[in-house]
């Protein structure tokens, strides 16, 4: 294949010269539809994380209320030690329950001193024998109605609504990113068409001094995977950016659950890599089909 | 040098461009393809450099059957067919001798032997001067120098003109004629489709009269008629 870099570089800048604008918009768009997809594969590996750490003992609270009694507490506990169903369990106490209280809105000073650890409810935190959501919901039902108790919280209700609503998230994302994916993938088909077109003279003296048909293609399918490939790789501080929202969001609404609602960032800089792999496939995949349908060498 | 046995193509709708054509040009050869338009001149010449393939025959360019060349060697074929054209072709955002040099980046040729070539086949054709002007800076016969010069930049075995002088007039016609013929006498066979009845009466050399696609006449040292 007779080529020589300097005269690619050449082909390749006049052409990104002569359609600058076009290859912006098309670059913008593969952009958008990379960063919603690597947003949506950010969002689910988040929730992976968020609750995988509750894997290990599928747990619930039996929280009390604040002014609740010894002999109310003693009970709880009396009933947790009897339970066959339950593995151990740990007592969170008011002052103990301040200190994470104190830990979780770190951020925030006003909530932080809107509280005192007379406020705080103790609880218990459980775990029990069988970790299936059923047996789990039961058990934690049995505590619901007891004296002195003032909420139970299963993770497993947590646990559930996250990963039904983020399923619900990235399912618009895949379909709003599929959506974008094809809008991209014709936009630099026609981008290739085009700047084709705006070189058709060239192109036709190429063949007839009997350029090779790589040395003639080339040129246009390397502009197509660039814009792919750029597409993609612009991606990373964005998908970035979206896990410390998603991270913002996760500890915002106060439940421990959520704490760690963010993907590793190995996993964010994989999910950049497979997008800008994609991109650049996508491009060069356009511009291939642009060049056998328009460029006949 | 180029042989043509039985050759026939027909496009789409019954259109016969050429009809059970057979002929020979020898190597060195200078030949006139004339005929009213429509008569197949143009397609004759697209069949050489396999722009088109012919629906019937075979054609032999420099001992090969050009049929039964493969995709990727057709760029090759190409290499020793040098083509010029009525309306130019040039490149209008190069200047002259990037205009030249071009023919010989995409085939490949390396630095050094483009910057012998591009000079001396601007000399031969005379517009060394005008070397870096570009082409909208050029008169009508100028430009089409450039486009022999790049035609013939690659010395060429066939070089195929297809009405290089429809868009010049007779004076400028009869320079560009001299030039073919001098690249006709370095070996170079030159197949040239035109209109111009004066340039074939004064020239005498080979006609082949095409007539709706038959081959009409082929006369050594002919004229136009």
């Amino acid at each position: 294949m007779n080529f020589r870099i300097g005269n690619l570089f050449r082909e390749l800048s006049y052409s990104l010269r002569r359609s600058f604008s076009l290859f912006v918009g098309t670059l913008l768009t593969i952009l958008i539809s990379m960063t919603v997809l690597g947003a949506g594969l950010v969002l689910s590996a988040a929730v992976e994380t968020a609750t995988d750490r509750w894997k290990d003992g599928v747990e619930f609270i039996v929280f009390l209320n604040p002014d609740a009694s010894e002999a109310e507490t003693s009970s709880v506990t009396n009933k947790l030690n009897s339970s066959p169903e339950i593995d151990r369990f740990t007592f969170v106490d008011k002052e103990a329950a301040f200190v994470e209280f104190q830990s979780m809105f770190r951020d925030s000073d006003q909530i932080r001193e809107s509280v005192a650890v007379v406020d705080m409810p103790p609880s218990f935190r459980i775990v029990p024998e069988s970790p299936e959501s059923d047996v789990v919901e039961t058990l934690a039902d049995g505590f619901r109605d007891d004296p002195g108790v003032f909420e139970v919280v299963a993770a497993v209700d947590t646990i559930k609504d996250i990963e039904t609503g983020s399923a619900r998230i990235n399912r618009i994302f895949l379909i709003v990113g599929l959506a974008l994916l094809v809008s991209a993938l014709l936009l630099v088909y026609n981008t290739i068409r085009t700047t084709i077109f705006a070189r058709r003279r060239e192109v036709e003296v190429m063949r007839l001094v009997g350029a090779s048909n790589w040395y003639i293609r080339v040129p246009f399918m390397i502009e197509g995977t660039l814009q792919g490939l750029l597409g993609g790789a612009i991606t990373l501080p964005i998908l970035r950016l979206w896990n410390n929202v998603l991270s913002d969001i996760g500890s915002g609404d106060g439940l421990a659950l959520l704490a760690d609602l963010r993907a590793p960032d190995r996993t964010v800089f994989l999910i950049w890599l497979l997008m800008t792999g994609l991109g650049a496939i996508i491009g060069m995949v356009a511009s291939v089909v642009a060049l056998s349908r328009f460029l006949d060498v | 040098m180029i042989k043509l046995e039985n050759v026939s193509k027909v496009y789409k709708g019954d259109v016969v461009a050429l009809r059970n054509i057979t002929c020979e040009i020898q190597k060195g050869e200078f030949v006139f393809l004339v005929g009213p338009s429509g008569s197949g001149k143009s397609t004759f010449m697209r069949l050489l450099n396999k722009e088109e393939n012919p629906d019937n025959g075979v054609i032999y360019v420099a001992g090969k059957d050009i049929g039964r060349l493969s995709a990727w060697r057709v760029p090759f074929l190409r290499r020793n067919i040098g083509c010029i054209f009525q309306d130019f072709k040039l490149l209008d955002n190069r200047t002259v001798s990037q205009n030249v040099a071009f023919a010989l980046e995409v085939i490949g040729r390396p630095r050094h032997v483009i910057s012998t070539q591009v000079p001396a086949i601007l000399e031969l054709v005379g517009l060394s001067k005008k070397a870096d002007n570009y082409p909208e800076e050029l008169s009508g016969g100028e430009q089409q120098r450039v486009s022999i010069a790049r035609a013939f930049v690659n010395r060429p075995l066939i070089l195929l003109a297809d009405e290089p002088t429809g868009n010049l007039d007779p004076a400028t016609s009869v320079g560009i004629m001299k030039l073919l013929d001098r690249i006709n006498r370095t070996g170079t066979t030159v197949v040239m489709a035109t209109h111009d009845r004066g340039i074939v009466d004064t020239m005498r050399k080979r006609v082949i009269e095409l007539d709706s696609g038959n081959l009409a006449r082929d006369q050594a040292r002919g004229v136009y008629e």
